[in-house]
């Protein structure tokens, strides 16, 4: 029995849950696995509902230019299954993930049915929509080292492990993918980091970063 | 990884008219499909509203009571940052609607509405439009899709911001513009929409003399015109070279 999140079927009532709970199939992914890649297909709606996944998107000349992490309670490929396109990204599990799935046609026939299953995606998709523009004016005006710093805490929070000295990192995200996360250059990334192991903000121990709670009161 | 590059399909084209507005060309393709009763049904939920030029139709963090289905005019969304650093998230023209996301979102306002030019409007209630989604799913289907775009848009305007120059920002900026509200006269094609170099600045996310500097040196390049507040594109190809290629083929928010 998977465990569902509880904002991930927030708003909907119960008797619309267990509709799409009863067409949904339960997918598991090992950690470094893919669930679909960038070009293929849209072939339907994936809540998350255990695990960590990493999306990423390459531009025409293979350079990586986009990485969002999600955990669960998120969706993926809703946006691609609405417009019928090609997945606009690759998903990839970091760590062992479940997810529900609903196929193209069982999302459409579903909402077609029951409109309250298209508003509660579009919910969902209006409240990333609200996060994208916020990350925009942020990306336009504020400096490279603190929207790293920023990326480095909320990810810390999301997904860290809490250690005795601090938050853990442990997502064997690459120099590039944090670069491609955050819209700034990959050295830019060593620069900073390198910078804030020396201030004593955190510490590296190859891809994994422990933020210290000791140096809390330095972060932006 | 063997990359194929995601097209996304073509705007779809307008839907019917709705608000029966006088110069209307037609309501936003969400409301494609909709028949004769269910057109007479949403034609009751609005509620006409107008406002005078650079007048402020709602602040951000404001309470959200609907949306706004735009009849005549332009309106600019923006986004304020930190200190006095703003972003133009979009333009928006007849036809389109305008905070529609806060249907679903929340109850305040993300952005700031202002008008560009004198702008007539239709309000709609969100409980009233929900209600009307839900028996109208295929409207909520389209709708969602829209938000969808958008979502893809904005995904490619933040990709744009931190990894193409200013310059190359800016022209893509200019370009779409004049591809959404370009009227051909002797000098050019002149772009109507009445915005300011600042206007510009907070749509590329640059400075007011970056964007004031970038938009001479195009000048010299004879690449536009710029005559007070008017510009003229008089080489769309030259400035297509310089120009940003979204990401994808995004066809909403482009502006």
């Amino acid at each position: 029995m998977v465990e569902i999140p509880a904002q991930l079927f927030a708003g909907l009532a119960p008797e619309k849950i267990e509709i799409i709970r009863a067409a949904a199939h339960l997918l598991e992914y090992p950690a470094d696995s893919t669930i679909y890649t960038q070009g293929d297909p849209a072939d339907g709606l994936y809540c998350l509902c255990e695990g960590v996944v990493k999306e990423i998107s390459l531009d025409a000349e293979e350079r990586l230019r986009w990485v969002r992490l999600l955990g669960p309670g998120q969706l993926l490929g809703s946006g691609e299954s609405l417009c019928s396109t090609p997945q606009m990204q690759t998903a990839i599990a970091l760590r062992q993930s479940r997810l529900l799935w609903l196929s193209q046609e069982e999302f459409r026939n579903i909402g077609m049915e029951h409109a309250d299953l298209l508003l509660w995606v579009a919910t969902h998709m209006a409240r990333q929509l609200c996060h994208l523009r916020s990350a925009l004016v942020q990306r336009a005006y504020t400096e490279s080292a603190v929207r790293l710093t920023e990326a480095l805490q909320n990810v810390a929070e999301a997904f860290g492990t809490v250690t005795e000295r601090g938050r853990l990192v442990d997502l064997d995200l690459s120099r590039d993918e944090w670069a491609a996360l955050v819209g700034i250059a990959p050295e830019t990334v060593s620069r900073v980091l390198h910078q804030l192991a020396e201030r004593g903000v955190i510490e590296l121990h190859g891809r994994r970063i422990l933020l210290l709670d000791s140096a809390r009161s330095l972060y932006p | 990884m063997a990359i194929k590059h995601v097209v996304v399909q073509s705007k779809p084209p307008k839907g019917p008219l709705i608000c029966g507005a006088q110069g209307c060309a037609g309501c936003s393709w969400i409301f494609q499909g909709l028949s004769e009763s269910a057109q007479q049904e949403l034609q009751k939920l609005l509620r006409p509203v107008r406002y005078e030029a650079n007048e402020t139709i709602f602040h951000e963090g404001a309470p959200s009571f609907g949306f706004f289905i735009i009849c005549q005019g332009q309106v600019k969304l923006v986004k304020q940052g930190s200190g006095a650093k703003r972003q133009i998230l979009k333009i928006v023209g007849p036809g389109e609607l305008l905070g529609e996301e806060n249907i679903f979102n929340g109850k305040a306002h993300g952005a700031s509405a202002r008008t560009l030019e004198p702008t007539s409007a239709r309000f709609i209630k969100r409980e009233e439009f929900l209600d009307f989604l839900k028996r109208h799913p295929h409207v909520a289907l389209q709708l969602a899709e829209k938000i969808a775009r958008e979502l893809q848009g904005f995904q490619a305007k933040l990709i744009e911001v931190a990894y193409e120059s200013c310059r190359a920002r800016l022209a893509r900026i200019l370009l779409a513009l004049a591809r959404e509200y370009g009227v051909p006269e002797k000098e050019g094609l002149r772009i109507t929409a009445k915005l300011t170099r600042n206007d510009l600045a907070e749509m590329a996310g640059i400075s007011t003399e970056t964007a004031i500097r970038t938009l001479t040196e195009l000048e010299e390049r004879r690449l536009i015109k710029l005559e007070r507040r008017k510009i003229y594109i008089l080489d769309e190809d030259g400035l297509e070279e310089l120009a940003a290629t979204l990401p994808s083929d995004t066809v909403e928010n482009v502006l």
